[in-house]
């Protein structure tokens, strides 16, 4: 279970707001590579994850992305605070305020909703893992995408977190697939899915 | 009817919840005196209960590792049904 803890993982204190750029930023927030499918999707497969490094490192990375999820929010919420009708008029952030006034509501750049099919829970544990190491390289993307747009170095300072944070999350998956491999046959990793076929698992 | 085998775990179970529960009504309630007493009787409670079952069982969060060696991944995680 969770409880909250009052606080961001890395302060966001952003004083200009950017309509512009907090439709570019809420990608990460409801998009295909965001903070929301990142956090669903290792939580939905921990499941089936046979491996107790495996299990560790979904569960604890997929409750940091939650705490991402929270970062991008507040972002986005600090950078269209106070909008005047005009400004929104101006900044192209019309067609958002239109269905949201200035709430938060997870969908992409391009306005299309958050949705399950963004993210896989394959019931494999090396399908699950490449697709997180994957997803974290697309968000890795997607933040460097971001910070060839955003010049507010109050803006860039938390997105060069969360891209760093990225980096780290690849790196542990992985080493949670090598962890999974190292149970599995050498000469065969295909050989059955340690999920499903427990039966004919060697070892552990 | 709670299924939970574990004593010290149910205390958790119990303390937690009561917790939660009084948590919500000072949501909307802070200056009921009396539910605050409450509140601060069920987090001395829940408290107690924690500490007792991580003594034994190891930390049920993840800043609250004391031993030597990382123990966060020893016992039996939530969803596999090992903890109740």
């Amino acid at each position: 279970m969770w409880r909250y803890e009052k606080r961001l993982q890395y302060p966001v204190k952003i004083t200009q707001t950017n309509p512009k750029m907090a439709q570019f930023i809420i990608s990460q927030y409801g998009g295909p590579d965001g903070e929301a499918a990142a956090s669903m999707r290792y939580l939905s497969q921990r499941y089936a994850m046979p491996y107790e490094k495996g299990k560790a490192v979904l569960n604890d990375i997929g409750t940091e992305e939650l705490a991402h999820f929270e970062i991008i929010g507040a972002i986005v919420h600090q950078l269209t605070r106070n909008l005047t009708p005009k400004e929104i008029e101006e900044s192209g952030f019309g067609p958002y305020y239109i269905d949201h006034t200035v709430g938060i509501w997870p969908q992409s750049a391009g306005g299309i909703p958050f949705n399950a099919n963004q993210f896989q829970s394959k019931g494999d544990p090396i399908t699950d893992l490449f697709e997180d190491m994957a997803a974290e390289q697309k968000a890795r993307s997607t933040y460097d995408n971001i910070l060839r747009m955003v010049k507010d170095p109050e803006v860039c300072d938390p997105i060069r977190f969360l891209r760093e944070r990225e980096i780290v999350h690849f790196q542990r998956f992985g080493e949670a697939l090598r962890d999974v491999q190292d149970h599995l046959d050498s000469r065969n990793f295909y050989a059955f899915n340690p999920a499903f076929d427990r039966k004919q698992e060697s070892g552990k | 009817m709670m299924y939970c085998d574990n004593e010290l775990l149910r205390k958790v179970y119990e303390t937690g919840f009561a917790l939660d529960d009084a948590a919500l009504y000072l949501d909307t309630h802070p200056t009921d005196r009396e539910a605050m007493k409450y509140y601060q009787c069920v987090q001395q409670a829940n408290r107690d209960a924690v500490q007792a079952y991580e003594r034994v069982h190891g930390p049920l969060m993840i800043n609250r590792v004391e031993s030597e060696d990382w123990s966060w991944n020893d016992a039996p995680w939530p969803w596999e049904g090992g903890m109740r």
